[in-house]
């Protein structure tokens, strides 16, 4: 019997949420089909209260019937769940794995902290020194992670370290745009840049990105309202 | 980030664990190098010496003083400076769910597994295991070093709030199943070696914060697996004390108040 016909996945998004276009990279990568279910998170629907009851946030996976919330903890069971199906999202080598998922916590824990700092904050030694944070890891990043001949930071295909990273792969010149200046150039990342241009091609991802200039219009309102808020 | 070249000692292992007789599981694991940086009141080394002793896997364990830190940590994590550290055969893994997993992967040959075979059951263990650091850990430690009474009663409410959420886990009422000794079911698995490293941190909460967190009206469960999982063999030896940890938090907070 067809594998794909036994089963019944649903995701539980919004279309501005980095983490859900994460998953929806990841389902793109196993070739899954999934019904999608759009979130006003202002008006949360009893479903999504009922399947992230903890932390009631998007996005959440649903598989046949069974919930799995967290952007992280999805990309690894949607990696378990088709094994041997599409692409590899973490590598099968435990000290490879245990890399990928080190560089994975990076991104969250590290990198976006200061860059949303940098985006959110007016201009001046506050913003500055944001700036400086997140060029000082996105340096480290650059450095650490050696791409080589490699295309992406999983090989030669999108991996678990390039879905973590990949939202800002157009949110930052989005951010550059906005506030007026930059903070990747190709100068001083060109691995890093290189990166971003060929993510946003790769197969599983050109597809699956958000409406740019309605993206753009929310981002302008985020800082804006930062700014009166200060 | 493996550290070519990094000049160790033949390994002469000391942790819990280490086995005299000589069938084939252990022979595999004589033949590794296992080595974990860590310090006796960190949560995070505890974790990883833990799961080292679930699986009857032998390993040095070097206490760092982190006013002086040692060469080989200094080199070791270049990245994050933090520890704790598992060095395997001179290959470096950092963070303490990511060395839990690569210690199960690795070594999924040897002694139990702690993640669940069931791959949903497993990403329910990473999604416990994600809310241990992000609620529990993350607010706790809001609350000790609060500034403000009003940071500190956000902090405090946040924490308890994810208590009594560990608290139904064990109760099953968060997922509709029964009653088990352990998070991991019948024995100790993965969010119970995740959560057992803070254990004595939530015990001396009371004398370090004023905040009861743990009580037999609210939390019985808790406290029962609290006994339970520090009586096992894996646990036994390496639990540190209470006293002393509260101890070493008052001291630190009054260094750092001090600084300020």
């Amino acid at each position: 019997m067809d594998h794909q016909q036994e089963e019944k996945v649903q995701l539980f998004g919004m279309w501005a949420s980095p983490y859900v276009y994460k998953v929806k990279w990841a389902l793109s990568i196993k070739g899954m089909e999934y019904e999608y279910v759009e979130e006003d998170l202002g008006n949360k629907s009893g479903q999504l209260l009922e399947h992230n009851p903890v932390h009631k946030k998007v996005p959440v996976l649903v598989y046949n019937g069974r919930p799995v919330a967290e952007s992280d903890v999805i990309v690894q069971f949607i990696d378990d769940v088709w094994k041997g199906q599409g692409g590899r999202i973490l590598p099968e080598d435990p000290h490879e794995r245990a890399m990928a998922r080190f560089w994975a916590r990076f991104v969250p824990d590290k990198l976006s902290p200061p860059i949303w700092k940098w985006f959110t904050t007016a201009g001046g030694e506050e913003q500055e020194a944001a700036r400086e944070a997140a060029v000082e890891h996105l340096r480290v990043l650059e450095a650490e992670l050696n791409l080589g001949r490699n295309e992406f930071f999983g090989g030669d295909s999108v991996g678990l370290v390039d879905l973590s990273l990949g939202a800002l792969a157009y949110v930052i010149p989005m951010y550059e745009e906005i506030i007026g200046a930059r903070l990747i150039t190709e100068e001083m990342f060109p691995s890093l840049y290189a990166w971003m241009g060929r993510f946003l091609a790769a197969p599983p991802v050109k597809d699956h990105l958000p409406p740019m200039e309605e993206l753009k219009l929310r981002f302008r309102a985020i800082r804006e309202y930062f700014l009166k808020n200060a | 980030m493996a550290l070519h070249g990094l000049a160790s000692a033949l390994p002469r292992p000391i942790g819990f664990g280490q086995s005299t007789s000589l069938d084939k599981e252990q022979l595999l694991a004589a033949e590794d190098e296992l080595k974990v940086l860590g310090t006796w009141r960190s949560p995070f080394a505890l974790r990883v010496r833990l799961a080292l002793n679930f699986k009857g896997l032998g390993y040095e364990y070097l206490e760092e003083d982190l006013d002086n830190r040692s060469d080989l940590l200094l080199q070791s994590n270049p990245v994050t400076k933090k520890l704790p550290v598992l060095i395997h055969n001179g290959v470096l893994i950092c963070e303490s769910l990511v060395i839990l997993e690569y210690i199960d992967e690795k070594f999924a040959a040897i002694g139990p597994s702690l993640l669940p075979a069931d791959i949903y059951e497993r990403a329910m263990a990473r999604f416990w295991a994600t809310y241990i650091d992000s609620k529990l850990v993350a607010q706790w430690l809001k609350m000790f070093r609060a500034n403000t009474d009003k940071e500190k009663a956000e902090a405090t409410r946040e924490t308890i709030e994810a208590v009594e959420k560990l608290e139904g886990l064990l109760s099953g009422s968060a997922e509709g199943q029964s009653k088990k000794p352990f998070f991991g079911g019948d024995d100790a698995g993965y969010i119970d070696v995740v959560l057992a490293g803070m254990i004595a941190w939530m015990q001396g909460t009371k004398e370090l914060c004023g905040v009861e967190l743990l009580d037999a009206a609210r939390t019985p469960l808790l406290l029962d697996w609290m006994e339970r999982f520090a009586e096992l063999d894996a646990a036994k030896l390496i639990m540190p004390d209470v006293g002393n940890l509260v101890q070493f938090a008052k001291v630190k907070r009054a260094k750092m108040m001090n600084q300020n």
